[in-house]
């Protein structure tokens, strides 16, 4: 199976293809968030490397979040489009997900938290257990950075922290006595493309936003302020 | 922690506005609650005034969001001032996307922010319009990102 992967919820923006002749290749374009300009040549580019042509796919992967708002609507509508042009499947991958995924690749066992930075003070985290596969053992979530290193503060257990927002957020993370860091700032397209050759094919690709929950809500509230 | 500072008439407010100006650095989100017409928007235009914005400021109410090209030495290019009052959906809300846009050396000012809090996070500042008995305004600072503007806003505050 011939596989392409799209990633754009970190300011980077990144693209995997792999071939059903073991191939597979990578680009990032580590860029302040030029994800509409690099997106859709970097794809173009890489098939004419794999040596494929844009109908030769026959999946799209796609990152849908949580990550960068501006991103994310550029990454799933060129993989949406990409997909329906090509007649190939999609499947949505987390950016979480594929962070946890890229650590596993790399050695990184036992307890892992992935962290992408949401901006404004906040990240998205997910906790994750690394033994034979790549395991969640929580929901992805929106919090502050402080509170996150502070609730791995007061546990024993070892951890490794990885993603954008550890980056961004070094000072909390480090300060976790039994933490390490995985530097990962960009979710791997490699990551992406073997895990989103593992699941099943979607109809729809739902982004993942998760600031969403409580402000559904405050619209309610608008009519004690008018 | 909070700051507060009276405004007796449309003027003050104004003023208020325009001093608030120095509070801001690029990258800022400011979300303004209060009733309609306690003055939202006439801060916004004084704001704007110490942003150096040569142009007419109205209420973005039906055009959701309106940009104003800003000429000062803060470093701010661009002033979004957006209204989100008439908005049926959070989606509405988040694709107007503030919350990066003011990275590209911006600010933004949301009218009515506050129903919308959650998608711009936690780090923005929230200016209260609250109605006193005596039709003036008392204007209320208060929100995450105040913590690093500390100094600043003692200034302000005292005038």
């Amino acid at each position: 199976m011939n596989i392409l992967s799209i990633e754009t919820a970190t300011p980077a923006c990144a693209i995997g293809v792999s071939t059903s002749s073991g191939v597979e290749l990578a680009l990032i374009v580590d860029d302040e968030r030029h994800h509409t300009e690099a997106l859709t040549p970097g794809i173009r580019d890489l098939l004419y490397k794999a040596g494929l042509s844009a109908k030769a796919i026959d999946r799209v992967v796609v990152d849908r979040g949580p990550g960068l708002y501006t991103g994310l609507r550029v990454g799933i509508a060129t993989a949406v489009g990409f997909a329906l042009g090509a007649g190939a499947e999609l499947v949505g991958v987390t950016s979480l997900e594929v962070l946890a995924q890229g650590a596993f690749a790399a050695g990184v066992r036992g307890l892992l938290v992935s962290v992408v930075d949401a901006r404004r003070g906040e990240v998205f985290a997910q906790p994750f257990v690394l033994d034979a596969a790549v395991r969640a053992v929580d929901e992805p979530g929106v919090a502050v950075p402080q509170d996150v290193a502070r609730e791995w503060r007061a546990r024993d257990d070892a951890v490794t922290f990885t993603g954008d927002g550890v980056t961004r957020y070094a000072k909390e993370f480090l300060s976790v006595a039994h933490g390490a860091v995985f530097e990962q700032r960009v979710p791997a397209p490699v990551a992406a493309l073997r895990l989103g050759a593992l699941k099943s094919p979607e109809a729809a690709i739902v982004p993942l936003y998760l600031r969403e929950a409580d402000a559904v809500a405050n619209f309610s509230t608008r009519q004690r302020f008018a | 922690m909070n700051w507060r500072r009276y405004c007796a008439t449309a003027e003050d407010t104004k003023i208020a506005g325009e001093e608030f100006a120095a509070v801001l650095r690029a990258g800022d989100v400011v979300l303004l609650s209060g009733r309609l017409g306690n003055g939202k928007t006439t801060f916004t235009q004084g704001v704007a005034r110490g942003l150096g914005v040569s142009e007419r400021v109205t209420s973005p109410t039906f055009t959701m969001v309106r940009q104003h090209r800003c000429v000062n030495e803060a470093g701010i290019s661009t002033l979004h001032h957006a209204d989100v009052y008439r908005v049926e959906s959070i989606e509405e809300v988040r694709e107007l996307a503030l919350g990066e846009l003011v990275e590209e050396s911006a600010v933004a000012l949301v009218e009515w922010g506050e129903m919308a809090s959650s998608v711009f996070g936690r780090d923005v500042m929230n200016v209260d319009f609250l109605l006193d008995e005596d039709e003036g305004r008392t204007l209320e600072v208060s929100g995450a990102l105040t913590n690093e503007r500390t100094a600043s806003l003692d200034e302000w505050a005292s005038r």
